[in-house]
């Protein structure tokens, strides 16, 4: 199995929102970034991939192996965060390890030690004091000292300054050194994904808009920019969504399809992501 | 399981230590009073309110949602709250077992069985409530439990009003038989708190986290 993650035609519906055909696929080894507005799908999606949530159609696997049928060694080998620090917001981190430790068989209490340590979270603090920051780190410390391949982000990076971010991000390459580990992690902070992620898969009103390479994303699209009289000429099938205000336009195209002599500059995740946004509204 | 349960009893602590004081000065009162039947059965109630409590503050931490990401299973989170309950049930029968000791005129064998029936109806309780609180969560399970004390007694009247069970041939059973109490209040105890575990764990597991 060459996948670490495979979800397959997925949908949920909600009496005010649904998932319909969500197809994703994350080969091991790799990062995705899991992006798309507030309420596009993106915790559904995952909550769906981790059996949180019960799905209408369609499958989720893991490795392969569906989330509900795994043995307790395979769901060992996820290593989950969420947006927000869960664990019993009385307890410190020492007793945090005390009871996973009788959790997961292969806890591994020396490697958590030693990041608590090194991310200098306080020793005999509760959980409830901390920084948002500490807390987040707190929750990644747990999700990876259990031998984890696949990690699992949700929002895990928002609230947080960029300097914690980049540390967090950092962890994450550091993670996927190894080749026979994975992570998916959803953001709405673009410029995160870009730093890290080989995959950008972008969701919107439920449903996946792309998923695919960062490196053919970026190559594929560019941003043409040119009085509106001669944005006139272009063929539309080329454009994705333009702005307009009375002199100019500036369009996200597909570069392959723009023919004749225009400008066409870089488009970046960012880009591609708000000029997707607008379109259709 | 276990690791929840142990989990459970540190997130606890600081409660059940409050609790544990609260219980001996209360019931040292009590033992030099004459209401300490009503004190110790007290007692077992707040003692029984604990689990329910570790619901609650699970809830606050959003902990369902990554215990379920965890090796676990569904069913063994649910169990592993009634095995919480049972264990503190189990101390608390112990530490009121210990003061009935102080008490000098109460026969030994009725110091067990008012234990026994305290500890049973703490546990009818836990049974009553578990479920709701698995379905509705702590917020509204905690207005559900008022409704939930006052059931057996509207329960009780209704079948005494409209003489579907003779009550007075009922009693009069029940005085004849006096030693069958505690058996059958065991077995009626078993069977509730079977069928609470096997509701629980079937909302639980049909639930969207």
């Amino acid at each position: 199995m060459n996948n670490a993650i495979e979800i397959k035609n997925l949908c949920k519906v909600y009496p005010s929102f649904s998932l319909k055909d969500v197809n994703l696929t994350l080969p091991k080894g790799y990062i995705m970034g899991f992006v798309g507005a507030n309420g596009a799908g993106k915790s559904t999606t995952i909550a769906s991939l981790l059996g949180l949530i019960k799905t209408d159609s369609g499958s989720c696997l893991i490795n392969g192996t569906p989330v509900a049928q795994m043995t307790k060694e395979e769901k060992a080998l996820i290593g989950v965060v969420l947006d927000e620090c869960n664990f019993p917001e009385t307890l410190t981190w020492k007793q945090v390890d005390k009871f996973m430790k009788k959790i997961y068989s292969n806890w591994d209490s020396e490697k958590f030690t030693a990041d608590c340590n090194r991310w200098k979270l306080p020793e005999k603090t509760p959980v409830y004091k901390y920084s948002k920051g500490m807390k987040m780190k707190l929750a990644i410390a747990g999700a990876m000292c259990h031998g984890a391949k696949l990690l699992v982000l949700d929002e895990a990076t928002s609230g947080l300054d960029p300097v914690v971010r980049n540390e967090i991000l950092d962890i994450l390459l550091d993670f996927v050194q190894d080749e026979g580990n994975s992570v998916l992690m959803s953001s709405h902070i673009i410029s995160d994904l870009e730093k890290v992620c080989d995959f950008i898969t972008f969701i919107k009103d439920g449903r996946i808009v792309f998923s695919a390479e960062k490196e053919l994303l970026t190559g594929d699209y560019g941003i043409l920019r040119c009085s509106n009289s001669d944005f006139e000429k272009v063929d539309k099938s080329a454009v994705v969504a333009y702005n307009q205000n009375s002199f100019s336009t500036d369009a996200l195209v597909y570069r392959n399809k723009v023919n004749g002599d225009f400008i066409i500059d870089k488009a970046n995740v960012e880009d591609i992501m708000l000029y997707y946004m607008k379109e259709g509204e | 399981m276990l690791g929840l349960v142990y989990k459970d009893l540190m997130v606890m602590r600081r409660t059940l230590l409050l609790y544990g004081a609260m219980g001996i000065v209360y019931g040292i009162i009590a033992i030099y009073g004459d209401q300490y039947g009503m004190v110790f059965a007290l007692m077992m109630i707040v003692s029984a309110m604990v689990p329910v409590s570790a619901i609650s503050y699970d809830e606050r931490s959003k902990w369902d949602k990554i215990v379920n990401t965890m090796p676990l299973s569904r069913k063994e989170i649910v169990l592993s709250k009634y095995v919480l309950a049972i264990l503190l049930t189990a101390i608390s029968s112990v530490i009121i077992f210990a003061f009935y000791m102080l008490v000098p005129e109460m026969p030994l064998e009725e110091k067990a069985v008012t234990t026994a029936v305290m500890a049973m109806m703490a546990m009818i309780y836990q049974a009553a409530l578990m479920p709701v609180m698995f379905k509705f969560g702590s917020e509204k399970g905690r207005t559900m439990m008022l409704a939930i004390l006052f059931v057996p007694a509207v329960l009780i009247f209704a079948i005494g009003e409209m003489n579907i069970i003779d009550v007075n041939a009922a009693i009069s059973f029940l005085e004849r038989n006096e030693a069958m109490i505690p058996y059958l209040m065991a077995g009626f105890v078993l069977a509730i708190y079977s069928l609470s575990m096997a509701l629980s764990v079937k909302i639980y597991e049909k639930k969207d986290l």
